[in-house]
């Protein structure tokens, strides 16, 4: 990155000093305004036409430009939230009232197509989803994604695990990919940040890799949480190919683009906010009840014996373990101020929570400062900083082959044993491994991150006329971050006590530096006065290197913890260093605000590819007719705006960056380092998986502008899919990276928004995201594959030609042996409704709104029952078993009358290995994600109390995931224990359970 | 209004530096094309890293290997709650084609296989004593890796096409038989003319066989014990002979896989604390009801437990104690195995009272009085339950009940569900129509 800097500062100075001001020109003054309520407009951005020359709208709406060289102007006058104004200015001009109207239906929003380009959302030819602060946030989020939860259609945002600090997977468009990465590019203020998922190493401890599969399953947060929700001013979401082809090979999972809040000129604004609340424990799976022949059968004689001295006593062990109500709270503070020249956005976030789960939790500290300033009327720069720190204690939960994790030493933990603590003393568990509370009270897995994201822009015009303009724009950002992980497992516990060397700390350590440089020239030019042409060309370098380290060590001194505290030690490493390079150029042709076209191509290199010196290329090109503005349009009063819409572009998701090199791995016999050949022979051909998307739509307002209708139809054929071939391992490999095979998703979107009450009083605006996709393997290369999960019988998923790709087979099968499906993890559909209504009265603004998500279908292989049929202790054991209760399908061979024991747990289990279809669950659920009620006290009030020190005042209560309906037997069905996979989500081995979360919300300006 | 164009010169150098920057991309190009940052590559790496990579592979789910063998030869139970198959599908005599089981011990074997393969490419680059001694090591090893996985398919054959070919056939067992002695053979021949000492260095496992002529006698040891697996039992005396039988040396000589605890390092996953209050891998009660009193084999590699475990309806108090740690060895071919081997040629040859001689020195080192063998079925009798306490858990009851057509003597314990298994079935992977 070194040379890079030099080459930018280099730019920087040479532009700096090209920059010549002139004599002369006209100076504006004046006011913006809400058309309707009368009330300034602070932070309103008044800018001259096709440059960068502007100003901002002070505290009271003033705001004075002073425009060189030219005795009339363009102004263009834009606020978020508000349409778009355009006023003509001659000669000097005072007094410049612009009153502004609210886009309640974001027509005029002005969204980000490219590295430096924008449209107005009403001439844009993809269905881009926006989103502001006030639509992010309006309950807090622990992490990022979690707040994109049903805001729009497109997105399906699905947790791994409840563990505090993350771990979830956003989707976009549905299914992309096999063996790829599968998460959107997050670019914030220009900046592509690392969003991977570190491993903290805990597998080593609960060896829940070491038997049926060997995929890790630590659970990890991805980094994108990070992120503090708070700073963001707006997200736009390039969902598929078609509008994120400009970002090339990195786009086949859609674009996320956050950009974070701006200062406002004028008196500095100080924002306040503290939020207090808890945690508990979303829904209960629930335990069977014994009976002292129950605990005979089911743990013999011991278990009897503990039954009768026990008395046959209940302990509700989800109570005791899953029962905490963590305490949250969040301390916000913002400021945001400046003048004309420059300005600034200074945030401060202290938020910690603990989880509902003893000794677990989330703590997130977070600073940012935001500069802009301008050097000339030609030239601006601004700077990002932002510092995070992150540390999450996420207990010990999921898949496990040790029986240490919570979830599986409860369900051998039958609610008539006692096992917990007398006098400071854990009881030894009679029928595991482990005592789950001993473990939960000292076992640690902690995760710590220091994280630095910084990024600067530069602008500069080149040239301007009356006609054209040309601009230059370099972005270069670095992201960088240090990740601890720290799992401590002392030697006092059960399970440890009797390993030879008891007690085990591991100490991860992860460097990761990603790096971007953009160098972007923007050319405008109005080729007559109904023709504008925007021709945009850049390069690309962008950088990633990470560095991730890993020491075991046991035998473990007492009560210490260090990794030298031990007997004896393990270490692991891993470097991935990622290098692209590219290229775009793309002409945007505007005819009269009513045909908008656009054609584009994007090349990159990667020193991924098999061929790191090729450049594989990314044509778009797009159009939009806003038919509307025709003058057959003869429905014009009952349909104000129409506008439809196609694009087609390309993107590609890259190799893995070791999938070129054939390693071998290194071992060691009596202190001799051997190396051995990997299980994965290295392919010298890998290529970028391609995505090709055409997507069609139309755009609509009724009713006065009051109701909006947005549909979008979409159609991706995805070619070379990276697929792991399985070699024979007769051949010393067992697989190998290939491109082949191709994959069809086609789906549709549809946005409804109305805004039924417009008064004074009362502005409700309520909205229904519909949402449907569907996958199928439309040919391959190879034989067709189970993938994801432990093992056929324990349920996975086939890839086949014809077949959608998350469809779930397991050992069933028909009365001709053929293999049935039993279903698909891909939800039907998936439909959200929001509800927000501000009330206006003499004593106050009320604000409710709400937002539930449903998600219809999407089956789920539930393997926590299957633990806890092994451990006798499924709630359901004793129920009777029939075809129905034991979801058998129809036409499988496999019938309920085939057990000797006609109890469902029992009959379950005898059926493991013929039939697994009861494991497999329906994950259909309705949630009440959203909830929120908040009142603001009325300004007259705050004025005569504080003396107009207190600019606003609002108390509240919000809630997130307070309500879940749904038939799923397991904790939630949004679970994942491989994390985010293509292929092989939807495996439920009893997570961390997932929690609800209420706040009681306070906050001012100052 | 003026149009106000940038200075001509202005222009010039942002154009300039423009094409510098693009010019820089050009020539970044060669960055992009760097080694693999975490691991060497196979054209440079010394003949004493694959040789070791092949002796620490040999141990890569052995575990797996040896629990699933001693399962299904009712030697031993594996409670895992975690994984249901080991008291299941294998048990029940339909184990999983994709499942690990089956896999992964397979799939290790050939890891050792395609190691070795290696080795012999680069014993090219060699000559002379130190060429033979390469050979000699990676034929040897390659054989007993596939006799393994022999072993655990018998019927059902191995493959002996590497090239990674999924149409590739299936070998036979007799094909495989023929292939493993042909290395074992050609090792045996390029280990003579092997000089007094190897180009490379073995582990502790091979202490006493870690050169050529020591490492000869293993060889043949695994040569005596591929024969009797054919019935050619005077092969098999003939290779002994060369081997490092011994009726005076301890019953533990031999060469074996030693674990230990150092960075990238394997321990030892049989071993657990007898004494824990759940312990996994149990001896099958039928261990203890068949054995002779005072048989200190019995009293040595079991541990009676006060408590009695109960799992998925399987019953024992049995501990496994044929390992003291998890860095305990365990035995690749033993001295103890060598002298049951001869008695069983000597059966196979009516020579009785040759075969009663080696089997009265096993049973005086286990603390019993000898035993005179009367008639063939006598005999073999006698012999396989030797074979059964000498080598409990070393992955041999179950192969052996097979090969003498024995298995439904093996205890049932669950009527209503278990079967024996008779061989694992061809890994899934191997395949051409994988699964479905």
């Amino acid at each position: 990155m070194g040379k890079f800097n030099q080459w930018t500062f280099s730019v920087l100075m040479l532009l700096f000093f090209a920059t010549l001001a002139m004599a002369e020109g006209i100076k504006v003054t004046g006011r913006v305004i809400d058309k309707n309520s009368g009330d300034p407009l602070p932070g309103a951005e008044i800018t001259v036409k096709g440059t960068f020359h502007g100003t901002a709208s002070d505290i009271d709406g003033v705001f004075i430009l002073e425009i060189p060289d030219v005795d009339e102007a363009e102004l263009e006058i834009t606020y978020i939230g508000y349409k778009t104004v355009t006023v003509k200015v001659t000669g000097n001009t005072d007094n410049l009232v612009i009153g502004m109207e609210e886009d309640i239906l974001k027509t005029s929003e002005v969204v980000v197509t490219g590295f430096a380009t924008t449209v107005k959302r009403q001439n844009l030819a993809n269905a881009v989803a926006t989103i502001n602060a006030a639509e992010l946030l309006p309950a807090p989020t622990q992490t990022l994604e979690r707040a994109l939860e049903g805001k729009f259609a497109g997105i399906r945002v699905t947790q791994n695990t409840g563990a505090p600090g993350g771990g979830i997977d956003v989707n976009l468009r549905g299914v992309s990919t096999i063996e790829g990465s599968t998460q959107p590019l997050y670019v914030v203020d220009g900046v592509i940040i690392n969003n991977d998922a570190i491993q903290s190493g805990i597998d080593l401890v609960t060896k829940a890799a070491a038997a049926g599969s060997r995929n890790p399953q630590g659970q990890p947060t991805n980094r994108i949480a990070d992120i503090n929700p708070n700073d963001i001013e707006s997200i736009e979401v390039l969902k598929g190919a078609s509008a994120a082809a400009i970002y090339g090979s990195k786009a086949t999972n859609g674009v996320i683009i956050i950009t974070t809040k701006r200062g406002v000129p004028g008196k500095t604004r100080i924002d306040i906010s503290q939020r207090f609340g808890y945690n508990s424990l979303l829904k209960k799976i629930g335990t069977r009840r014994f009976t002292a022949d129950a605990a005979l059968e089911a743990y013999g004689q011991q278990g009897l014996d503990i039954y009768n001295q026990n008395g046959g006593i209940y302990i509700d062990y989800e109570d005791e373990m899953y029962g905490e109500r963590g305490f949250l709270s969040e301390t916000s503070v913002s400021l945001r101020g400046g003048s004309n020249k420059s300005r600034f956005y200074v945030s401060g976030l202290a938020r910690t929570e603990d989880g509902i789960i003893k000794n677990t939790g989330y703590q997130k500290y977070a600073t940012r400062f935001n500069l802009e300033h301008k050097l000339s009327d030609r030239s601006e720069i601004s700077v990002f900083t932002n510092y995070i720190r992150t540390e999450s204690d996420r207990g010990v939960t999921g898949n496990d082959n040790t029986n240490i994790t919570y979830g599986f030493s409860l369900a051998f933990t039958p609610s008539f044993l006692d096992i917990r603590p007398k006098n400071g003393e854990y009881p030894d568990h009679p029928f595991n491994p482990s005592n789950p509370l001993h473990t939960r009270d000292v076992f640690v897995n902690k995760e710590l991150v220091n994280r630095f994201i910084i990024s600067s822009q530069f602008k500069q015009n080149l040239y301007r006329s009356q006609r054209q303009t040309l601009n230059f724009i370099v972005q270069a950002g670095v992201d960088f971050f240090s990740q601890e992980n720290k799992v401590i497992s002392p030697p006092e516990l059960q399970y440890e006590r009797n390993a030879t060397f008891p007690g085990a700390s591991l100490l991860g350590e992860t460097v990761s530096t990603n790096s971007n440089l953009y160098l972007n020239l923007v050319h405008n030019f109005s080729a007559s006065s109904s023709v504008l042409l925007t021709t945009a060309a850049g390069l690309q370098f962008e950088n990633a290197n990470l560095n991730n380290s890993l020491i075991e060590s046991r035998g473990l001194i007492p009560t210490q913890e260090n990794i030298d505290q031990a007997s004896v030690s393990k270490s692991f490493q891993e470097r991935v260093i990622k290098r692209d390079r590219g290229f775009f150029i793309q002409e945007e042709v505007d005819i009269q605000g009513k045909i908008f076209l656009t054609a584009g191509l994007r090349g990159d290199a990667s020193s991924a590819n098999g061929d790191p010196g090729k450049y594989y290329l990314y044509p778009k090109i797009n159009g939009s007719v806003r038919l509307s503005e025709f003058p057959f349009w003869a429905v014009k009063n009952l349909v104000p705006e129409f506008k439809i819409r196609a694009a087609y572009g390309a993107t590609g998701n890259q190799p893995p960056a070791n999938a070129k090199y054939t390693e071998l791995v290194p071992s060691n016999i009596d202190g001799r380092a051997g190396l051995l050949p990997s299980t994965r022979r290295g392919s010298k051909d890998i290529r970028p998986e391609r995505t090709e998307e055409l997507e069609m739509g139309f755009d609509a307002l009724f009713m006065d502008g009051r109701a909006s209708l947005e549909f979008t139809y979409y159609t991706q054929n995805i070619s070379d899919l990276f697929l792991i071939a399985s070699l024979p391992p007769s051949s010393g490999f067992n697989e190998e990276f290939t491109n082949g095979g191709k994959m069809r998703t086609n789906g549709v979107e549809i946005s409804l928004g109305v805004t039924p009450v417009r008064t004074h009083s009362l502005l409700w605006n309520a909205r229904v995201n519909f949402y449907k996709t569907r996958s199928e393997i439309t040919e391959l290369t190879v034989d067709p594959f189970n993938k994801g999960g432990f093992a056929t019988f324990l349920g996975t998923f086939r890839i086949q030609e014809g077949w959608s790709p998350t469809t779930i087979i397991g050992a069933d099968v028909d009365a001709n042996g053929n293999t049935i499906i039993l279903g698909d993890a891909t939800p039907d559909f998936q439909l959200s409704f929001s509800n927000d209504m501000n009330f206006n009265f003499s004593f106050g603004k009320f604000n409710v709104y709400f937002l539930w998500d449903w998600r219809q279908g999407g089956d789920v292989i539930n393997l926590g029952k299957l633990i806890t049929d092994l451990g006798a202790t499924s709630a359901d054991y004793d129920d009777p078993a029939t075809d129905a209760s034991l979801n058998l399908p129809a036409n499988g061979v496999v019938k309920a009358s085939d057990c000797s024991d006609q109890r469902l747990g029992p009959c379950r289990l005898e059926l493991l290995g013929k039939s697994t279809a009861p494991y497999v669950e329906d994950g259909t659920f309705i949630k009440l994600r959203e909830l929120s009620v908040s009142y603001s006290v009325p300004d007259s009030w705050l004025r005569n109390f504080f003396n107009g020190y207190v600019s606003y005042w609002k108390i509240g209560i919000s809630g997130r995931n307070l309500l879940m309906f749904t038939k799923y037997q397991g904790y939630d069905p949004e679970v994942s224990q491989f994390g985010n996979v293509a292929i092989g989500r939807a495996i439920d081995t009893i997570p961390y359970p997932s929690s609800r979360t209420f706040y009681f919300n306070m906050s001012f300006g100052l | 209004m003026r149009n106000i164009p940038l200075q001509k010169t202005q222009l010039f150098r942002t154009i300039l530096i423009l094409v510098g920057l693009a010019s820089l991309m050009m020539l970044s190009c060669g960055e992009l094309n760097f080694p693999n940052p975490n691991a060497p590559d196979l054209e440079n790496v010394p003949i004493q890293t694959l040789v070791s990579g092949a002796e620490a592979g040999m141990r890569i789910d052995y575990a797996i290997y040896l629990r699933a063998v001693s399962v299904v030869g009712r030697e031993a139970y594996y409670f895992e709650p975690a994984d249901p198959r080991y008291t299941g599908e294998l048990l029940f005599g339909r184990p999983d084609p994709g499942g690990f089981i089956v896999n992964r011990p397979w799939s290790a074997r050939y890891r050792v296989v395609a190691d070795c393969r290696f080795l012999l490419d680069k014993a090219n680059n060699f000559s002379g004593a130190e060429k033979a001694g390469i050979e000699g090591f990676a034929k040897t090893i390659m054989a007993y890796q596939l006799l393994l996985n022999l072993n655990y398919l018998d019927e059902n054959g191995i493959k002996l096409d590497f090239s990674g070919d999924l149409n590739a056939p299936m070998a036979s067992k007799a094909e495989a038989f023929a292939f493993i002695e042909q290395n074992l053979d050609e090792g045996y021949t390029a280990l003579q003319a092997a000089g007094d000492a190897f180009p490379f260095q073995l582990s502790s496992g091979f202490s006493g066989f870690d050169n050529p002529e020591g490492f000869a006698k293993f060889n043949r040891a695994l040569r005596a014990r591929v024969a009797i697996y054919q019935n050619k039992f005077q092969d098999a005396l003939d290779a002994l002979d060369a081997s490092f039988i011994d009726p005076n040396a301890p019953m533990d000589l031999g060469v074996y896989m030693v674990y230990g605890t150092g960075l990238g390092d394997q321990t030892n996953e049989i071993y657990e604390n007898p004494e824990a209050p759940f312990v996994k891998f149990m001896a099958h009660p039928s261990f203890e009801t068949d054995a002779e009193a005072g048989d200190q084999r019995f009293a040595s590699k079991v541990f009676k437990r006060s408590d009695v475990t109960k799992f998925d309806d399987l019953t024992t108090d049995l501990a496994i104690t044929v390992t003291e740690s998890d860095v305990d060895r365990l035995p690749i071919i033993r001295n103890e195995e060598l002298l049951l081997i001869r008695a069983e040629a000597n059966i196979g040859l009516g020579k009785l009272a040759d075969a009663q001689t080696d089997i009265n020195v096993v049973r005086q080192a286990a603390g019993l009085g000898p035993v005179t063998l009367t008639d063939a079925d006598q005999a073999i009798n006698q012999l396989l339950h030797e074979r059964r306490y000498s080598l409990f858990i070393e992955g041999h009851r179950w192969v052996d009940m097979r090969r003498f057509g024995r298995l439904d003597a093996l205890p049932i314990d669950r009527p209503d569900k278990d079967k024996i298994l008779d061989k694992m079935p061809i890994p899934e992977t191997e395949l051409p129509e994988s699964g479905g």
